[in-house]
């Protein structure tokens, strides 16, 4: 329980910033680990490139993945986590501005957990942030099959 | 005929006569004769039968006679016969069933005056006490009967009877003692007898002697008598025993003894009902016969039946036959008679009328509409009548005794000559219709030849009648000729319905003319656009580059004065009888007579509004080919073509009409599927805009919102209430382009997304909707009525979003009343379901109904209500896309109606 890792994949600093804050606000203690885009994440996630000297089993408890990203794409990102027998049970939720339909059918049917579009209203966005990590991070029992 | 009536009447009589005579004569001989045969036979017949009746009547006799002695037999052998043993006799000879006429059997003993009372004691103590001998009174000597059987009915009266008391009976008995003998009594009536049927009767007896004594002669006989066996007869019942009812065909009498003493009669054997008594019988005999020492007469006389039994059927057959032959024979002579005068008759007519006859004939012949002749059969003429001297032009002497070769040209002669050979070999007459001459010119001629047979059956002779059928054959010819052209006309009609194509319509009605009238050449020509020339379009026949030889120019003076420009100009056909002197035919004489045309014929083929834009010309091999009737029929065909080619051209035109709207309709179809692509594209674009804007537009506005809130937070305290507002303002602004993102977005989906529509309760989901409404101000009090079962035909994803619409925004514009009240219901329209959504809030002015629908208009401030101007945009699209309408009636300050119709059941495009 000392090493609850959220990893957040987000290319707008601002979002960044703001999750950071929202983070803080609602007191949580987790390191957030920030990927840029979807290459990044998935070098974090499987242990390549600029991650390659990580530990694989320090999996995060929960990705946050936003959807629109550079290089490899949010659903792409999504899923070869689903397709590699290590990371497929782990949690991960889709945290978007995205409101289209067509994203969150695709992302049900390759297996997000959760999908959660980011309220515009701050308020409403810490909020979300706060029942997010109080639910993933507290209450949620991850799958013991996950190696960590 | 009256003279030939009397030659049969008179003259040839006695011949006929005679031989009637002789066979009638014959006839009577031979039915004499058979007649007299048949009469020997039957009186032959005759005694035969008599004589059966006698010898049954004493074979009969004969058998009783048998009884009584055996009777007397039994007496003979005993020494007395007890009453029991004469009833086991007689019981056994069962009389009563096999003899008929015996009435019994029974024994009178012979007694002297001295024995009656002991017998009749004797008789009483054997159980009859009151048996006594009838009649009373003393007598020397007494036969009574004291037993007879059968012992009942008639015969117990003879019980007792002392027959020896009567004369007739007393004489049989004596005869019967005396003779040692059967013996027979005379007629007598039975003391058996009573009723009213009284028969005829006589007695049988036979002696019984005293056993022992001699009875050898009359003295010993009469001393030795002890009584006499008997039977008692009636005679009528004795003869039906013996040749039944009565005796068919015959009247049989039975006399007691020898006379025919009617006292005496015994027996008559007729019965009233059974024939008729002849007074005059033609056959009779009698007999006399003996039985039992008495003599019986038997007479016998012929019935009705019987005479006509025996008059045979042949005497009469020979008669009839006899008559019938006699009359056949002399109808014969007769006959013969009359067919011999009446040839003499015509010979004697004959030999005076000949010249009369002849001079018939020749008249016959002369006045025949018939050409006439007879001639030999080496066809040498042997007469010829008027009209054959006046069609050959010589005189009847110089023609008899010729042969046709001497006559007429040999070309024909031999013609004829055949024909006459042909009737004399087929023995057949022969019908031909051929063309002759008369020496001058050719006539049609309709022969009939037939051959004339001799006596021998040979033929001798053919003879010949001729007629000038020319003036048929002529209209024959015409009718042929108007048949062709009825059926040229129904061909070319026939080809005008079947034929689309202009040319090849032509082409048909060419050839269908030429074909029919047996034209040289027909060809059809069209005007050309400026009316100038005449282009020939087609043909049928010998045309041998004719058509392009015409060069037809109408303007020009030789060529188009000629019958086809003369129609182009009348209108009307133009006939040329004669094309070698026809001056109008100039131009073309050469060419068309090279070709053997002789004459010809031209008929306008007109447009729609009459004006000629064709020529249908014919041509023919002979001058004057064209009649009046031709004419008027060719005009109605050229007239049909006329019809036809003005359907043609319309067809045309219409077909080139149509053809222009196909084309027209794919370059709208190839436009309608570019816009559809562009649509697409920009579909596409719009998409791809609303994905950024979902996502990138969102992004900075949530920075502003967040980080002005962060640093408001942060600032609190530095911030004077001015600085607080803007921050606010700020944070306002972002919200509400948020917002505008969203609102742009669903109208965008509404008009991209597919409609699926299903059968969906609108009831249901404006109570759902309301629910959710109330949720986000639960102190409101709002009344909100819902007319139920609401139902339609949409897609209920976006029927969801134009109730949260209408009702959000009653909802909206009711907040500032204290009794808000919003209804849903649907009511008629212009015969059509309308919804509707009512409130009683602000409402609008209705001058600005127009611009309600439009996206971004707003009636109100958004100080005054908030909103972004899009709802009712999204909801205006998703009605029409339902193929609907939507409208709102309102009033400022006094509620607002949002109507809108949904139609059911749109065929899905």
């Amino acid at each position: 329980m000392d090493k609850k890792i959220v990893l957040l994949v987000e290319d707008n600093p601002d979002d960044e910033e703001l999750t950071r804050i929202a983070f803080e606000e609602c007191h949580l203690a987790n390191e957030l680990v920030v990927v840029r885009d979807g290459q990044e994440a998935l070098d974090y996630l499987f242990v390549t490139g600029k991650y390659a000297d990580r530990e694989m089993n320090d999996l995060p408890q929960v990705v946050l993945l936003d959807l629109k990203l550079p290089k490899v794409d949010g659903l792409e990102v999504l899923q070869r986590i689903r397709s590699d027998e290590r990371t497929k049970q782990l949690p991960v939720v889709i945290l978007t501005s995205s409101r289209h339909e067509q994203d969150l059918i695709d992302s049900y049917s390759l297996g997000a957990s959760s999908y959660i579009q980011k309220p515009v209203d701050y308020l409403q966005f810490v909020e979300a942030v706060r029942q997010l990590g109080l639910y993933w991070l507290v209450l949620n029992q991850t799958s013991p099959a996950l190696k960590r | 005929m009256s003279k030939v009536t009397s030659s049969f009447g008179m003259s040839r009589l006695p011949s006929a006569w005679l031989v009637l005579a002789g066979s009638l004569l014959l006839t009577a001989i031979g039915w004499k004769v058979v007649q007299d045969k048949e009469r020997e036979t039957a009186e032959a017949q005759f005694a035969a039968r008599t004589n059966d009746v006698k010898e049954r009547i004493q074979q009969r006799m004969q058998s009783y006679e048998y009884l009584l002695r055996g009777g007397a037999a039994l007496y003979s052998a005993s020494k007395s016969v007890d009453r029991n043993a004469w009833h086991d006799y007689v019981s056994s000879l069962r009389i009563d069933q096999y003899m008929g006429g015996i009435q019994g059997i029974g024994y009178a003993p012979m007694i002297s005056d001295s024995e009656k009372k002991s017998l009749i004691a004797q008789i009483r103590s054997e159980g009859f006490p009151d048996f006594a001998i009838s009649p009373p009174g003393q007598r020397n000597a007494y036969a009574p009967v004291i037993y007879i059987e059968p012992f009942r009915g008639a015969n117990l009266r003879a019980f007792g009877f002392d027959m020896y008391s009567e004369t007739l009976r007393r004489e049989a008995m004596e005869r019967a003692r005396d003779a040692d003998d059967i013996a027979l009594s005379g007629k007598v009536t039975l003391v058996q007898e009573s009723g009213e049927k009284k028969q005829a009767g006589f007695l049988m007896y036979f002696p019984v002697y005293r056993n022992g004594m001699r009875h050898d002669d009359m003295a010993s006989r009469r001393s030795s008598i002890q009584g006499f066996v008997y039977s008692p007869f009636r005679m009528d019942d004795l003869m039906e025993g013996i040749v039944g009812r009565s005796i068919p065909d015959l009247d049989v009498h039975i006399y007691d003894g020898e006379e025919k003493n009617p006292s005496a009669l015994m027996f008559d054997s007729f019965i009233e009902d059974s024939d008729k008594r002849n007074d005059d019988p033609e056959f009779t005999s009698s007999v006399r016969m003996l039985i039992g020492g008495h003599h019986w007469l038997v007479t016998a006389s012929s019935l009705p039946s019987f005479e006509r039994e025996a008059r045979s059927k042949s005497p009469a057959i020979i008669f009839d036959l006899g008559l019938f032959i006699s009359l056949l024979l002399f109808f014969i002579v007769r006959f013969q008679e009359y067919m011999r005068a009446r040839a003499e008759r015509l010979a004697e007519q004959m030999t005076f009328s000949f010249q009369e006859s002849e001079r018939q004939l020749k008249a016959i012949l002369d006045n025949s509409p018939y050409i006439a002749w007879l001639k030999d059969a080496h066809g040498r003429f042997l007469r010829v009548n008027k009209r054959y001297v006046e069609y050959s032009g010589r005189k009847a002497e110089d023609i008899i005794g010729k042969t046709d070769l001497d006559l007429w040209p040999k070309a024909y002669a031999d013609k004829y000559r055949l024909d006459d050979a042909e009737v004399i070999n087929s023995r057949r007459p022969k019908h031909v219709e051929e063309q002759t001459t008369d020496g001058d010119e050719l006539h049609w001629m309709e022969t009939f030849k037939t051959p004339v047979f001799g006596e021998d059956g040979k033929v001798v002779a053919t003879a010949g009648f001729a007629q000038d059928i020319s003036e048929r054959k002529l209209r024959e010819e015409r009718i042929t000729r108007i048949t062709r052209l009825y059926e040229l006309l129904s061909r070319a009609n026939e080809a005008i319905v079947r034929v689309k194509d202009r040319d090849e319509l032509f082409k048909s009605i060419c050839k269908i003319a030429e074909d029919s009238m047996l034209f040289r050449l027909v060809w059809i020509g069209m005007l050309d656009e400026k009316r100038e020339a005449v282009i020939p379009v087609a043909y049928a026949g010998a045309e041998e580059g004719y058509t392009k030889r015409l060069n037809i120019r109408l303007n020009d003076e030789r060529t188009g004065n000629g019958p086809i420009g003369i129609m182009v100009r009348t209108g009307a056909p133009v006939i040329c009888d004669d094309i070698e002197n026809d001056p109008i035919m100039e131009p073309w004489r050469d060419e068309a007579l090279k070709r053997g045309y002789l004459s010809s014929s031209g008929f306008p083929i007109n447009d729609g509004e009459g004006n000629v834009v064709g020529v249908l010309n014919t041509y023919a091999e002979h001058k004057h080919f064209f009649t009046p009737e031709m004419v008027q029929l060719m005009t109605d065909m050229s007239h049909d073509v006329s019809f036809a080619l003005n359907a043609i051209e319309n067809r045309d035109q219409r077909q080139k009409a149509e053809e222009e709207i196909r084309q027209l309709n794919r370059d709208l179809e190839r436009k309608v599927q570019e816009r559809t692509r562009q649509l697409e594209e920009v579909n596409r674009e719009l998409e791809a805009f609303s994905y950024s804007v979902s996502h990138d537009l969102r992004a900075p506005l949530r920075s502003i919102d967040g980080f002005s809130q962060i640093l408001a937070k942060k600032l609190q305290d530095q911030l004077d209430e001015t600085g607080r507002d803007y921050m606010e303002r700020v944070r306002r602004a972002s919200q509400r382009m948020g917002q505008l993102i969203d609102d742009l977005l669903r109208l965008a989906r509404v008009t991209r997304t597919q409609i699926k529509r299903e059968q969906i309760d609108l009831s249901a989901i404006a109570m759902l909707v309301m629910d959710e409404i109330r949720k986000t101000d639960p102190s409101r009090q709002v009344s909100f009525v819902v007319q139920p079962d609401l139902f339609c035909y949409a897609d209920p994803g976006l029927m969801r979003v134009v109730l949260d619409n209408l009702l959000g925004n009653a909802y909206k514009f009711t907040g500032k009343k204290s009794d808000a009240r919003i209804e849903f219901g649907s009511c008629e329209r212009e015969g059509e379901q309308a919804f509707f959504v009512r409130d009683n809030g602000a409402g609008f002015n209705m001058d600005y109904a127009q611009k309600l629908f439009g996206a971004f208009q707003r009636l109100h401030g958004t100080d005054e209500f908030s909103g972004t101007g899009i709802g009712l945009a999204t909801v205006q699209r998703i009605v029409h896309r339902h193929q609907g309408k939507i409208w709102a009636e309102a009033k400022e300050g006094m509620g607002a109606n949002f109507y809108f119709t949904i139609p059911q059941r749109i065929a899905e495009r």
